[in-house]
């Protein structure tokens, strides 16, 4: 994969940490744009919504440009992403809490993305796989449910009255 | 203004806001030792806590949470050479030489004094200064506001560190992101496609603790070298020589001024104050043959410099409504959601969070000292946790936080798509500071250049017809050409390394 980006001079220098943040600013203002084009224009005196968003899109198209043509001149400043199996974890972690929470209440939901984040850093030992869930259960419920009281359900739905 | 202090000192001691005091310090000095977790992840983290107490009491904490932070920041940089926060980078170069010079004692002991002389001299100007600038801040019109916000975030884009370009781009993204929701001007919903939670805007909260807290914790793991704190620092290898007080206490005078400047400027922080205050000690400091080896001016002059520009930071954050970095823009966001709106009325108004603001600055710069002094070693001990240990603790409490504030699974989807665009914004080395700093000011930028314009007839004369304004535009653009200027020199100081 790496060695396609690296094979041709043009794909080398368009994928540059410059060109690739010049290219990502671009796309967001195209968009920016576009949305705002279906909103009324107005005029300099009597703005309507999608005056102010286009004229910032036009200005990130610009900033968009001058990174392009910088990446494409210094094209050796790379992008190095490292492992993405850890960031990957934790996403699904999240992802797991924002589905679990409603079903089977905060602790459970709370456990889960524990073990799921902690896999992304190999080379535990069993007992803190044991207890790390648990003392950070214990403490967001000291915080959150002792001290705050906040409307935070950490039961199953079903065990509640 | 005798009256206004004691009615501060009221607000200040008060059992309950000094409690939060205690609480807002400590949380800053924790994350501030810690490196990995700066004060935007903290107050970012808290800021569903304020939710829940009243606004004088939420500020107090969160304002503790950022000066606290530039103390415990310089903690790592001295013993690990990696700083807590990034206004305390510039203190590694000399305070982890000491370290290994066995001075470690010192350099903290030289840094918690430093920054309690740097912090005090702040908040003494900010009590003088602040209602004579909020005065002339009543004459200001929507014009005016607007050149000053503009100000503000072109200053903080192209005076920090890294591409000045970058910065900017980031500023208009974060203004984009900022005007999401109800145009309240014509009613219409703009970039919500269709989600209504999205109505009142992007949430703050989930924001923030997507581009940095989670942002943070995304790139850092899987590849993060774990540091552990060595130095043991006893409380008698902490008192300096009577050389090292003699050569440190000009720096820190030297710092304090210019910490206090660069703080009260909208869009300068204490990044810029303590990176400024080390190029100044290289030239003026008695040890200057020294520097970079382990001189005390190196660790004196920054700390001084980035505490006393923390507080004065609160200066144009308070009586214009424009922040100076994204933390104070965070904590203006917390106020505007506490339904307190910062401006040039806010003293006059408000005068118990104001006034009880300021002396609970004192009260907290006071704590702070106890902290680092005597103190020390609990905080020493706290840079051996292990990263593995860490980031699952703080994975759960940006979860926990972002869904409380309104019981809302929607926002931990804001808070995860955050997330991925702060780690990709960090692969193509694009700053999040300036995004927040963009995303709080977007909605006030939109409304004071609309009302200026429908004002003037739609023409843009009206920004230089009006002295005040006039002069802001002039302050803009003699900030770009100083940034233009010192990009130039520097490439050819390159060029010509280059060739040599």
């Amino acid at each position: 994969m790496a060695q396609f980006f690296t094979r041709t001079r043009f794909l080398y220098r368009l994928t540059s940490r410059g060109s690739l943040s010049g290219l990502t600013l671009i796309a967001v203002s195209a968009v920016v744009i576009l949305e705002a084009s279906r909103m009324p224009f107005g005029s300099t005196s009597q703005m309507g919504p999608g005056y102010f968003p286009t004229a910032l899109g036009v200005i990130l198209a610009v900033f968009g440009l001058v990174l392009l043509v910088e990446g494409w001149r210094t094209p050796e400043a790379r992008v190095t992403p490292g492992p993405l199996g850890p960031p990957a974890l934790l996403l699904t972690a999240i992802v797991a809490f924002a589905v679990l929470y409603e079903i089977v209440g905060g602790f459970i939901a709370i456990i889960v993305v524990t073990l799921i984040a902690a896999m992304a850093e190999p080379g535990r030992k069993m007992v803190e796989w044991l207890l790390l869930p648990l003392a950070i259960c214990f403490g967001i419920w000291l915080i959150f449910g002792l001290a705050l009281d906040l409307q935070f359900k950490f039961l199953p739905p079903g065990l509640m009255r | 203004m005798i009256d206004n202090l004691i009615l501060g000192a009221q607000v200040a001691l008060s059992t309950q806001t000094f409690l939060f005091c205690l609480l807002g310090v400590s949380v800053g000095m924790f994350i501030g030792v810690l490196p990995g977790i700066g004060p935007m992840a903290a107050i970012s983290m808290l800021l569903p806590l304020t939710y829940y107490v009243s606004p004088t009491d939420a500020i107090v904490m969160l304002a503790g949470i950022y000066y606290g932070a530039q103390y415990g920041g310089s903690v790592a940089s001295i013993l690990l050479r990696m700083p807590g926060t990034a206004s305390s980078a510039v203190v590694c170069l000399d305070g982890y030489e000491m370290t290994r010079n066995g001075r470690a004692g010192v350099a903290l002991f030289i840094s918690a004094v430093a920054s309690f002389i740097g912090g005090s001299i702040g908040i003494l100007i900010m009590t003088g200064f602040a209602p004579q600038i909020s005065q002339i801040a009543l004459r200001f019109g929507s014009p005016e506001f607007f050149m000053l916000m503009a100000l503000g975030l072109i200053a903080a884009a192209t005076l920090s560190e890294g591409s000045a370009i970058r910065s900017l781009a980031m500023v208009v993204v974060g203004i984009v992101i900022g005007i999401v929701g109800l145009d309240l001007t014509s009613g219409t919903m703009r970039f919500t496609y269709g989600q209504m939670e999205l109505m009142d805007g992007v949430s703050l909260v989930a924001s923030a603790m997507g581009l940095f807290g989670l942002s943070e914790v995304l790139s850092n793991i899987g590849r993060k070298e774990n540091r552990i704190a060595t130095a043991k620092v006893s409380f008698r290898s902490m008192i300096p020589t009577r050389t090292e007080f003699r050569d440190a206490f000009p720096a820190i005078l030297r710092g304090s001024a210019i910490g206090s400047f660069f703080g009260a400027l909208p869009g300068t922080g204490s990044t810029i104050a303590s990176f400024f205050s080390y190029a100044v000690e290289n030239k003026s400091a008695r040890n200057r043959k020294n520097m970079g080896k382990g001189a005390v001016e190196g660790v004196a002059g920054p700390e001084a410099a980035n505490n006393s520009a923390a507080q004065t930071a609160f200066i144009p954050t308070l009586t214009l409504g424009v922040p100076g970095d994204a933390v104070m823009a965070l904590l203006l966001g917390a106020m505007i959601v506490h339904g307190v709106a910062p401006g040039p009325r806010m003293i006059t108004t408000e005068p118990e969070m104001f006034w009880g603001l300021v002396m609970s600055f004192w009260l907290g710069n006071f704590i702070l000292l106890i902290f680092n002094i005597p103190l020390i070693g609990l905080w020493v001990s706290m840079l051996r946790i292990p990263y593995r240990l860490l980031y699952p603790m703080i994975i759960v409490l940006i979860l926990i936080g972002t869904y409380s504030i309104r019981n809302s699974v929607f926002d931990v989807y804001q808070l995860l798509a955050f997330g991925v665009v702060g780690w990709v914004m960090r692969l193509l080395a694009l700053p999040a500071p300036p995004l927040v700093l963009g995303l709080v000011l977007g909605p006030m930028v939109e409304e004071n250049f609309r009302r200026s314009l429908s004002l003037s007839d739609g023409s843009f004369a009206i920004f230089v017809e009006r002295p005040i304004s006039l002069t802001l535009l002039l302050l803009i653009i003699g900030v770009v050409l100083l940034q233009s200027g010192m990009a130039l020199i520097q490439a050819r100081q390159a060029l010509k390394r280059d060739r040599s």
